[in-house]
């Protein structure tokens, strides 16, 4: 029986190692934890942060999910998860565009500055979320999180991890999407 | 009797002219004829659109629908294609279905022609294929139309100025009167493509359907492209679904559905009806504005050098390299996406599962032409 558990241990042992090589950390700073209440939240209305919300609900955490959450709504929560990336269909859905979402990006941040609120940016959405448009977020805000979850597709040119080095920041690329779950788990447990 | 030189020309070029008349009109006739599809043994019920508008019966915009129950309880996916038929992954995606697909729960309605008068004719102006020719793995050769954007003139005649959609006032160019993915929900008495998109409106309704798809095609150079779009009932699906297409290798995101935009299938047939409304898009080189030379051949190998470039300037959102995005590729993913969102509204839904049996994976889909998922002729033959 013991030399089961050991076998299950180095088993897992191996697999936490395989796994951690695969979820790359740009630097040695600790990603933050979050604190609950947290509201999920985009820069840009792709819907990724839908995928988000649904895989933290698998993992039986209750986020609430706004795409067009205003300051004062940021206010009521302790943590932000914001997924970057435009969408124009997003875009037409929610009646905005990348002005006003620029300026709503602007004043939730300096919210959550003012109140200490948590703030983890996670850009899920690959190459696809690597237009123009998500670039001129991307450049404008990246460096404001308090962590940074990435999705390699959508680091090619390597623009995440050079924002992390800069400012700092605790940084995760992920090889593979649904490495996502994981994420959540260490962060919202 | 002498005849004048004269006279005799005018004879010659009068018949020239009927002669062309003659072959013109049967070869744009030819496009009337229904295509061909084979349903499998597992196909429990064929209908028509006229069974749920019988003002359709007759015309041109009548159209098959398939039915498959398991004869398990369970859910029932609602599966559109050859909306736009010149977005020919669409209706050929649903075609192998109806011809293969088998469920082990639940029950799904196919309409490959969705817009089956828009099948009878070729965009005009545009050069684009009358027909596509598939071979099947016997050496056969299937015939399908290659279909244009609207609905023919010949059933709804001239295109106003301004096209208002009825429900909502909402003003469009005057060609999108005849554009089947304008018109929903549609009316019974309306103008000929609001009655088609309301006899559809009538299967989801007739038919219980829970969950709908609605097959298309796009510009390398649109945004909305390797995508699906999904109304805010189905997007934890449609997430799911994305996710799940991503372990396995396919790229794919997920996009809200524009509320104000309207008289869009996802957009009103969710509303109107009890179904989650989704819509796929795949790249099609040869509805694209830079495309090159615009034949069957690009529709199903989908090269084009003109798109290579413009990938390369960074000008599209669908990448194009020298492999291109044939048809059986942009089918294994629409095929792909099925699938999944199958397993993901059955994860969400389990009291109404839809589950499928021998679905090709992706995988086998992709790098294999598609004429071998199509049941030969000789099937129909030897019955």
């Amino acid at each position: 029986m013991k030399r089961t558990q050991s076998w299950i241990a180095k088993i897992s042992a191996v697999v936490v190692a395989v796994f951690g090589l695969a979820m790359t950390t740009a630097n040695a700073v600790e990603p933050v934890k979050a604190e609950f209440p947290v509201l999920v939240t985009s820069f840009g209305q792709a819907p990724d942060g839908n995928t988000i919300t649904v895989l933290a609900k698998r993992i039986g955490a209750q986020l609430t999910y706004d795409t067009l959450a205003t300051p004062e709504k940021v206010k009521e929560f302790k943590t932000v998860i914001v997924s970057i990336g435009v969408s124009l269909k997003g875009f037409g859905a929610a009646g905005v565009n990348l002005d006003t979402e620029i300026a709503r990006a602007a004043d939730i941040l300096k919210v959550a500055k003012d109140d200490n609120i948590k703030v983890i940016g996670f850009h899920i959405g690959g190459e696809g979320r690597r237009d123009q448009m998500s670039d001129k977020i991307i450049e404008t805000y990246a460096g404001d999180f308090d962590t940074l979850v990435v999705y390699k597709d959508g680091n090619q040119d390597g623009i995440f991890t050079k924002i992390a080095q800069e400012k700092n920041i605790p940084f995760i690329e992920l090889e593979k999407l649904p490495q996502v779950s994981e994420v959540l788990k260490q962060i919202l447990k | 009797m002498k005849i004048k030189p004269t006279s005799l020309l005018a004879c010659v070029v009068s018949g020239l002219l009927v002669l062309t008349a003659v072959l013109s009109y049967n070869n744009f006739t030819r496009q009337w004829k229904d295509d061909l599809i084979i349903p499998s043994k597992h196909v429990t019920t064929v209908k028509w659109l006229s069974d749920y508008l019988p003002w359709l019966k007759g015309t041109r915009g009548d159209s098959r629908v398939f039915i498959i129950d398991s004869g398990v309880p369970g859910g029932t996916f609602g599966l559109l294609g050859g909306t736009h038929p010149d977005e020919q992954a669409g209706w050929m995606a649903a075609i192998i279905l109806v011809e293969k697909l088998q469920l082990k729960s639940g029950k799904m309605v196919i309409i490959p022609h969705a817009n089956n008068s828009a099948m009878t004719h070729s965009f005009p102006q545009e050069a684009t294929p009358q027909f596509i020719h598939i071979p099947t793995d016997d050496g056969a050769v299937r015939v399908f139309r290659g279909g244009s954007r609207g609905t023919n003139p010949v059933d709804y005649w001239p295109d106003p100025e301004v096209f208002s959609h009825y429900q909502t006032g909402q003003k469009l160019s005057g060609e999108e009167v005849r554009n089947l993915n304008r018109n929903y929900p549609g009316r019974p008495d309306g103008q000929f493509t609001e009655r088609v998109a309301h006899a559809i409106f009538k299967v989801l309704i007739d038919e219980g359907v829970d969950i709908n798809l609605d097959l298309h095609e796009a510009w390398p150079e649109y945004p909305f492209v390797n995508a699906v779009g999904a109304d805010q009932r189905a997007s934890d699906i449609a997430s799911l679904a994305a996710l799940d297409l991503r372990m396995e290798g396919v790229e794919i995101g997920v996009e809200a559905v524009p509320k104000k935009f309207r008289g869009l299938s996802y957009r009103e047939l969710s509303e109107y009806s009890n179904a989650m409304g989704l819509l796929a898009e795949t790249p099609n080189a040869s509805q694209g504005r830079i495309r090159g030379i615009t034949d069957e051949t690009l529709v199903i190998k989908g090269q084009d050098e003109f798109y290579v470039t413009a990938t390369q300037l960074g000008r599209t959102f669908a990448k194009f390299d020298e492999h291109g995005w044939p048809l059986s590729k942009r089918v294994a993913r629409h095929i792909a996406l099925i699938n999944a969102l199958a397993r993901t509204y059955t994860e969400t839904y389990p009291e109404k599962p839809i589950e499928f049996e021998n679905m090709p994976t992706y995988d086998e889909l992709v790098d294999t032409p598609v004429g071998h998922f199509l049941n030969s002729p000789a099937a129909v033959a030897g019955n």
